[in-house]
């Protein structure tokens, strides 16, 4: 399975969920797949997608998915450690790692920590599910399977192999990828009757 | 001029929720260290690190609240990609209440230099910001932050060592 197929198989099966997708050749992909208002492209803090999904996720107490790379997520593991922080009132997050060890919007270097080691990390977080799939039935059914059996807490490593082909950069302005996945929160948590009133803490 | 007054962490925090702000969460810092023990009642989250504070307000703020992130300026060094290429170029509303260790009473050397450029990055990076100093500037800055509530991006307020009493 390669990076797009697998981006693919993710877009298609979220199309009214608010998804976060990390900065690279995988926000560039999607936009060029799919560019709707339920995401957020990132083009640099990398590392930082789990944290904002998160906080989408904690704010409105909705399910968000959130496309991480290995080398993003190995940059940043603090925010691993947020989601233990966060404890019981964690978020229903499903936090897919594309992982093909590299690099890849930078030319290709080795990511620097392993898949075993982050997921080891993820479980000890407290994520209700950490598991891996390498190909699309395989993530499918693991999909299916845990949504209605368990848990939308989840840390899903996807291997993937590299990008062969890869879309240009973002063309729609940074301010209007904000600004729309704002109004389509704002207008999706009308839609479930769910409240945008200060709460106490996170 | 009116003699220095130290500032009332309690009163602070009660300006920040009466303005909106929040949720908050916070990272270590001794010289914020009273504001953040105000907040706590109300809930505070402490986050390990300054720019995954700063990722999960980005977060926070999508979903149309505007929160407030405190930090002591060795923080926001380590975190200021967060700022230039996630809040300010997506325009996302973050109130960002930075220390400035360093500068004043504070002379530690390992300060001494984010004291001296935490307020150039700022400016540079577009990002307004209104001084704490001590008690007498509670009026001017909660009305400043009244104003960065309804415009679009990151804001802050930058807290001087003394504003609750510099302990050395």
């Amino acid at each position: 399975m390669n990076k797009l197929e697998a981006l693919r198989l993710i877009i298609d099966r979220y199309p009214d969920t608010p998804m976060v997708f990390t900065t690279g050749f995988i926000s560039r992909m999607a936009y060029a797949l799919r560019d709707t208002d339920n995401h957020f492209y990132m083009v640099g803090s990398m590392g930082l997608a789990a944290p904002i999904g998160m906080g989408v996720a904690v704010a409105l107490g909705q399910h968000v998915v959130v496309v991480d790379g290995d080398g993003a997520l190995s940059m940043a593991p603090s925010s691993l450690t947020l989601m233990a922080d966060l404890g019981e009132g964690r978020p229903q997050l499903t936090h897919f790692v594309l992982h093909d060890g590299r690099y890849d919007s930078t030319g290709g270097q080795t990511v620097a920590g392993s898949a075993e080691v982050i997921a080891g990390v993820a479980r000890a977080a407290g994520y209700d599910v950490v598991a891996s799939a390498d190909t699309a039935e395989g993530l499918d059914r693991l999909l299916s399977h845990t949504e209605r059996t368990v848990s939308l807490c989840r840390f899903l490593v996807v291997s993937v192999d590299p990008a062969d082909d890869v879309p240009p950069r973002l063309a729609k302005p940074l301010p209007d990828v904000r600004r729309d996945f704002s109004r389509w929160l704002e207008q999706r948590s009308r839609q479930m009757s769910v409240r945008l009133e200060p709460r106490q803490g996170v | 001029m009116t003699a220095p007054r130290k500032a009332d962490p309690e009163g602070l925090a009660s300006d920040l929720h009466a303005l909106g702000a929040g949720p908050f969460l916070s990272t270590p810092c001794g010289v914020l260290a009273p504001l953040h023990a105000a907040l706590v009642p109300d809930g505070l989250t402490t986050v390990a690190r300054e720019d995954t504070a700063l990722g999960l307000a980005a977060g926070i703020a999508c979903a149309g609240r505007w929160p407030c992130v405190l930090m002591q300026n060795s923080g926001f060094g380590q975190s200021v990609n967060a700022v230039a290429s996630l809040l300010k170029p997506y325009e996302v509303s973050v109130l960002m209440v930075i220390s400035l260790r360093g500068t004043g009473p504070d002379h530690t050397l390992e300060n001494k230099g984010m004291g001296s450029v935490t307020r150039l990055i700022l400016h540079e990076l577009g990002v307004p910001t209104v001084d704490y100093v001590d008690g007498r500037d509670r009026e001017n800055v909660t009305r400043q932050l009244a104003q960065w509530r309804c415009d679009t991006g990151p804001s802050a307020m930058l807290v001087h060592p003394a504003a609750f009493g510099w302990a050395t």
